[in-house]
């Protein structure tokens, strides 16, 4: 990409605008050896990626090593990064297994949540159908309240469904995509998407009720 | 009742649009979840960034992972593995064969897995029973010894054989091996044949003994009371008693000895004169008789 023949035969270099190009140009590009590549590629990517261990993770140093570990690792291993993939399912597949490993106990923990979880959602449920007019009401809040209220309802989220969610919205993997990083079901990934959404709705009518 | 609610809900979504992003409540908490990306503070900090990017400068200035290169060097390897692979074999293979050239020429017909020198000794032990054994014989009716055979094999015969048999190809050279072991068994036997002969010798030494014994008390007694006869405390009237039936005995052992003055004296005049009625008779009698 960088590098391009004349007509004398003479090969001249060719300022290659990085930005432009796809994640996985770039990619092949870093294991040619451009540095350059790699750095857009960061540049890209690195705000999503800390958030995906932001919202994971409470403790926030721990999340800032798993991102850096994570980007260590996709450095090492891009001789093996195929151009078939697509980046950020491979990205992201590093960074959940990485998840995993780290905090093995989630997935404990996130049984407990869930239970929780559908007791809260149970209550925002009924609580909604109770007071038809919730929705117009948080409609008209402001949006800042929303977006804290969101935050906070994130971390409410099951397990499961927060990753499919972070997923989505951060890294903006398909549902296809989701379903290979996390290794699940395809109509499992959509159904876990959906609670998510649903549940985060309510959650935010809920707390944005609580602080008017 | 959640679930059944919430999922009829979706599923009457679902039919209408397939699409997540279709419904309303999807693009609602999306704008929402988007504009919170835009805090300033959910970014990575300095520092983490340089960090990364001066991995990443470091792993394509030093490192081979690249892929070109490390496709040459691997080829290179790769062109060379199958001749280096085949040569090692063959060098292995010959040194085997050098090694345990003898094995391979005249295999042995027979290979004993646990101890291979018993089987071995115990031949060799055979034949020199008949030509070369040193036998010593003790009938000791005292004591309730059986006459025993003890075989001496000298270590520099059965080194000799056993070089003998590998320079001839008849024992393989881990066999070499075992010969310290052979001399230290014969070192063994040699030692038990000297325990043996201690014992022959240990009657003489027990008359000794007794003698010096009974010779203190004696002592002792013409201390204590000069005036009155020796031996007649208990003591040394046991031991004479026993001093006498190991002279007795031993002479009717070994007829042709002769008892020194220095025991007869410790005696009384009657064990004297029995013991040398043997020697009179010069035939060996039993202690039954006398009596």
């Amino acid at each position: 990409l960088s590098v391009k023949v004349n007509k004398t035969g003479v090969a001249a270099a060719v300022p290659v605008n990085y930005l432009e190009q796809s994640d996985e140009v770039l990619m092949q590009c870093f294991v040619q050896g451009e540095f350059q590549a790699f750095e857009a590629l960061y540049q890209r990517h690195k705000g999503a990626l800390y958030r995906y261990f932001m919202r994971q993770i409470p403790n926030h140093s721990l999340a800032e090593d798993l991102y850096q570990e994570v980007w260590s690792k996709v450095i090492v291993s891009a001789a093996k990064y195929k151009a078939e993939a697509k980046f950020t399912t491979w990205l992201y597949t590093l960074a959940y297994n990485r998840l995993i490993d780290e905090v093995r106990h989630l997935s404990v923990v996130s049984k407990v949540i869930e239970s929780e979880g559908q007791t809260d959602s149970e209550d925002c449920t009924e609580k909604a159908t109770i007071n038809p007019q919730e929705d117009e009401q948080a409609e008209t809040l402001s949006h800042h309240r929303a977006v804290e209220a969101l935050k906070l309802c994130l971390g409410k989220l099951p397990q499961a469904q927060k990753d499919s969610f972070l997923l989505k919205e951060e890294a903006g993997l398909s549902v296809k995509d989701i379903a290979v990083v996390l290794n699940a079901n395809f109509e499992a990934c959509k159904s876990r998407l959906r609670y998510a959404y649903e549940n985060l709705r309510q959650c935010i009518a809920l707390k944005v009720r609580d602080i008017l | 009742m959640y679930r059944a609610k919430s999922k009829g809900h979706l599923m009457s979504q679902d039919d209408k649009d397939d699409q997540l992003e279709s419904l309303d409540q999807v693009k609602y908490i999306s704008q929402l979840y988007q504009a919170s990306k835009l805090n300033p503070h959910e970014m990575p900090t300095k520092k983490i960034d340089k960090s990364i990017l001066a991995l990443a400068k470091e792993r394509v200035k030093h490192d081979d992972f690249l892929a070109g290169k490390t496709n040459a060097r691997d080829k290179k390897r790769s062109k060379w593995r199958p001749y280096l692979s085949l040569a090692a074999s063959v060098c292995l293979v010959s040194l085997v064969f050098i090694t345990q050239r003898q094995y391979f020429i005249d295999p042995p017909k027979t290979l004993i897995a646990d101890n291979p020198l018993e089987p071995e000794m115990m031949r060799m032990a055979s034949q020199s029973k008949e030509t070369r054994s040193e036998e010593i014989q003790h009938d000791d009716t005292q004591d309730d010894e059986q006459p025993e055979t003890i075989v001496l094999e000298p270590s520099s015969n059965l080194l000799t054989d056993r070089r003998g048999m590998v320079s001839s190809g008849k024992s393989s050279l881990a066999d070499t091996q075992s010969v310290p072991r052979q001399e230290f068994l014969v070192k063994q036997k040699k030692q038990q044949v000297e325990k043996r002969k201690k014992r022959l010798v240990d009657p003489l030494f027990e008359i000794d003994k007794v003698a010096k014994q009974l010779q203190s008390e004696t002592a002792k007694d013409s201390k204590h009371d000069r005036f009155v006869a020796p031996l007649t405390t208990e003591n040394t009237a046991v031991l004479q008693t026993l001093l006498f039936d190991k002279l007795f005995q031993y002479k009717l052992d070994h007829p042709e000895s002769v008892i020194g003055n220095e025991y007869y004296q410790l005696l009384t005049e009657q064990q004297t004169n029995q013991l040398l009625s043997i020697n009179k008779e010069n035939k060996p009698k039993t202690k039954k008789d006398i009596k």
